[in-house]
């Protein structure tokens, strides 16, 4: 069962507190970088395990309420993310619109279904239709190929091998010395382990000093895993595996509907 | 049935990723209409 949270600490504290299973949060995107909230609140909740991914397409569509035209819209809503995502296009189109921010795409949609004069949202598909809006632009996010990672949090066992898996760590460094973090990068090059991202956050500690947290392939029950994170764990002042989770991607999502469908919406109809 | 919980409200991309998680696994997804292929929405 899917249900909607408030916000970002309500979604993935209601996994940490017990109140769900399971919780859905966004990572990175494609083209604004990572959510720096969802990697706070990831440490915050030492409970909670890394156990999914999803990797979703994201088109980002304008829309109105019924009646108004691009040349009425004196504001534009969404989400932070969905505003700087399509920047070129709001300074090329709508280059004299306010940009205000949203808790989200969905709530964009909804204020200006409340509020429809001079207003437009930057938002989903999905929102348009649920909100009764009408679309005045499709897909006008500034790269086509515009993809956002979600994980999937719960606080179970960690999911089983599958042969198609990764790994998320987060660490920092033992001493501010040259070559610390190399020293640990060392460990998963020697061993052929292949790094699928690795981003610092500041530690909250003081000035320069960082967390990194690393993604890699394989499984944390599978060699030569198990003896990476063996050789990295003594290098490190802090270390916490955050899970082991079967790759996601949007060709699996694509493959699972494709195989399954007999009829009805397809991934390419979809919310954008 | 475990609960999936999303950032809200419905029609966000947060919710997509969610059923389309769900939708990989039988003990999550469970479409009203047997094996109809379409996203159910809570």
């Amino acid at each position: 069962m899917a249900v909607p949270g408030r916000s970002l600490w309500d979604v993935v504290e209601a996994v940490a507190e017990g109140r769900a299973d399971l919780a859905v949060a966004p990572l990175e995107n494609s083209i604004e970088g990572s959510v720096p909230l969802t990697l706070d609140l990831l440490l915050r909740h030492p409970g909670i395990r890394v156990v999914g991914e999803v990797i979703l397409p994201v088109a980002h569509h304008l829309a109105a309420g019924p009646g108004v035209t691009l040349a009425e819209v004196r504001e534009v809503i969404s989400h932070p993310h969905a505003l700087a995502q399509c920047r070129e296009y709001l300074r090329r189109r709508l280059p004299e619109a306010v940009q205000v921010p949203a808790a989200s795409t969905a709530e964009a949609a909804a204020e200006v279904a409340r509020r429809p004069a001079g207003r437009a949202a930057i938002t989903t598909r999905a929102a348009v239709e649920r909100y009764g809006l009408t679309l005045l632009e499709e897909e006008i996010q500034d790269l086509r190929d515009n993809v956002t990672r979600f994980i999937v949090l719960g606080r179970g066992e960690v999911p089983r091998r599958t042969g198609r898996d990764k790994t998320s760590l987060v660490l920092s460094t033992l001493s501010d010395r040259p070559g610390a973090l190399y020293r640990i990068l060392r460990e998963f090059a020697v061993r052929e382990i292949n790094l699928t991202r690795i981003e610092s956050r500041p530690a909250k500690t003081m000035l320069g000093e960082y967390l990194f947290f690393i993604d890699f392939e394989g499984h944390q029950e599978e060699e030569p895993v198990r003896a990476a994170l063996e050789a990295v764990r003594p290098l490190t002042s802090f270390f916490r595996i955050l899970g082991s989770f079967p790759r996601g991607g949007e060709a699996a999502c694509q493959e699972k509907e494709d195989g399954e469908k007999t009829g009805g919406a397809e991934l390419g109809k979809r919310s954008g | 049935m475990p609960t999936l919980v999303y950032l809200g409200p419905p029609g966000t991309f947060s919710e997509e990723a969610a059923l389309c998680y769900a939708r990989g696994r039988s003990d999550l997804w469970q479409c009203p209409v047997a094996r109809c292929g379409t996203w159910w929405r809570p």
